[in-house]
């Protein structure tokens, strides 16, 4: 096996390989430096690479191991963070300037659960400066590129998790979701992405954009991976104000590969009205729920009353949030900020009291309207983006329209919404579908995506760097 | 005082002085598109709202996504 081969194996591969004793914590880890090191140039997935500590961590794991003693499928896994989860010891800059030197000294809930699992921390990933705004190839810290095509972008605000997970230069990633930050960058970089049900992982010690509206997830090569990972780091936390004290349920064991008896609503009219969706993602959809058809889920079209809100909800919401959290900064230190950063954030300047107020009657209507449509169907299928990736000069000379609105509808709302790849356009580049279910039923949309994922071998692509 | 529903530039420049962000000419043209675009989002979203809606009550949706 390649060290390429190796390094793109789904993490559950690997932990039979590091379980059975066919290849030891540092073996593997030592593969994963040797790839970053080779393509990492290029690609700028990494804002830190913690050599030193995921080389103390998989010795770790490797003595614990030869005593007999296994934290579970990811002990000796190689993972890497979105530089806003707070790592002890380990700077994180929030992909800003103005964060630059800061060094926390407590790690953030979820790398603590992941650490507790046995994994090994590779380092800190590139990210859309605090989780919004758009990427310049001139940025003062270059942006990450799309390991499909270096001149288009990976997406964000996960750019660098989506990059290193589809290069390969990672076994996964952890990524953060207000808009759509986890499952963009799944659906550019053709790997999974889950947003968890808001609540279910913990948000204490993770950078924020928005309060209400921010999500940590994984982000992987395979439905089963994201499981693996979820297990890991989701649970009631008592740092976080918005823990939610739920069941954990044995996310991989819902994996039956049956999708039978699912039902899959399509709000159709809300995709085919969404202005510059391409045809070849819309193909691409079609071809999706045929699929899920033969495997036996159960199709209808839907309406969602309120869903053409959505989109002014989450963003009037995220944007008022941003601009109170960086409230003296913008004031004072404005210089430090990207361009991408405050031509998204400013317009927030502008917003009023009674506009959050309404954001948020509105958000309360619509989450009911949800509930209501989720008595008739059990997931909801819409494509994750409207288009496959754009090029780093369309998003310079904004030619690249509003794309996410698929994905924001869930953030309004709270629910699991899982991205995966479901095929390419005609330049090679990766397309996702959205499934999203009902609050903390995470079980039912991974077991629809890894069905689908059986069925087809999309995720089995990977790009050559 | 200008009207702050009209958002004109001069209107927009008095409400980023009184944010206490300083903001130029040229940046207050570049976002007044997507000022605009917001306040006509919200409007659509206001008329669309009814009374008896309050923002408590995300705190009681019954079976609703943002149960805890």
């Amino acid at each position: 096996m390649t060290t390429a081969e190796l390094t793109l194996l789904p993490i559950t591969q690997l932990a039979q390989l590091i379980q059975s004793h066919e290849i030891s914590a540092s073996e593997l880890t030592h593969a994963y430096v040797d790839r970053i090191e080779a393509h990492d140039h290029n690609l700028r997935s990494y804002l830190t690479v913690t050599t030193d500590r995921a080389r103390s961590d998989a010795r770790r794991a490797d003595v614990e191991l030869a005593q007999g003693r296994s934290r579970g499928p990811l002990h000796g896994i190689p993972l890497a963070l979105k530089d806003l989860f707070d790592t002890a010891g380990i700077r994180t800059t929030g992909g800003s300037r103005l964060f630059w030197d800061r060094v926390p000294a407590q790690d953030a809930t979820v790398t603590s659960r992941l650490s507790a699992a046995g994994a090994v921390l590779l380092g800190k990933l590139m990210m859309h400066e605090f989780a919004i705004g758009s990427p310049y190839l001139d940025d003062a810290i270059p942006p990450a590129r799309n390991p499909w095509s270096i001149e288009h972008v990976p997406g964000g605000s996960s750019s660098g998790s989506g990059a290193a997970v589809a290069a390969g230069l990672c076994g996964a990633a952890l990524g953060s979701d207000t808009g759509g930050s986890i499952r963009g960058p799944a659906a550019y970089c053709g790997i999974v992405g889950l947003k968890p049900t808001y609540g279910l992982v913990s948000r204490a010690g993770v950078l924020p954009l928005s309060w209400s509206l921010d999500h940590a997830g994984p982000m992987t090569r395979t439905v089963a991976d994201t499981a693996l990972i979820l297990q890991a780091i989701a649970g009631y936390d008592p740092d976080d104000a918005a823990s939610a004290q739920v069941p954990i349920p044995a996310y991989s064991r819902a994996l039956s590969g049956s999708s039978r008896g699912i039902r899959v609503g399509v709000p159709r009219s809300f995709i085919e009205s969404a202005g510059g969706l391409e045809p070849a993602v819309l193909a691409a959809f079609n071809e999706s729920l045929q699929t899920l058809r033969e495997l036996g889920a159960e199709m209808s079209e839907i309406e969602i009353p309120g869903i053409e809100h959505a989109e002014a909800i989450q963003s009037t919401i995220m944007l008022a949030e941003a601009v109170a959290y960086h409230e003296q900064p913008l004031k004072e230190q404005k210089a430090l900020y990207s361009r991408g950063f405050l031509e998204r954030v400013r317009p927030a300047i502008f917003h009023s009291a009674t506009d959050y107020i309404h954001a948020q009657r509105g958000r309360t209507m619509f989450c009911r309207s949800m509930s209501e449509v989720l008595t008739r169907v059990d997931v909801i299928a819409t494509p994750t983006m409207i288009r496959t990736a754009p090029t780093f000069r369309e998003e310079a000379e904004g030619r690249s329209p509003l794309r996410g609105q698929f994905n924001r509808v869930f953030n309004a709302t709270g629910q699991p919404s899982l991205s995966i790849p479901c095929g390419f356009d005609p330049k090679g580049m990766p397309i996702g579908l959205l499934i999203s279910g009902r609050a903390f039923e995470e079980t039912t949309v991974l077991r629809l995506g890894d069905a689908y994922e059986r069925a087809t071998e999309w995720h089995l692509n990977h790009p050559e760097l | 005082m200008p009207d702050p529903h009209e958002q004109t530039l001069p209107v927009l420049q008095v409400i980023a002085d009184w944010a206490g962000i300083s903001l130029s000419d040229d940046e207050l043209a570049a976002v007044a598109g997507a000022v605009e675009n917001n306040r006509a989002q919200l409007a659509a979203l206001r008329a669309a709202l009814v009374d008896s809606e309050e923002p408590a009550g995300v705190f009681n949706t019954p079976a609703g996504a943002m149960d805890r």
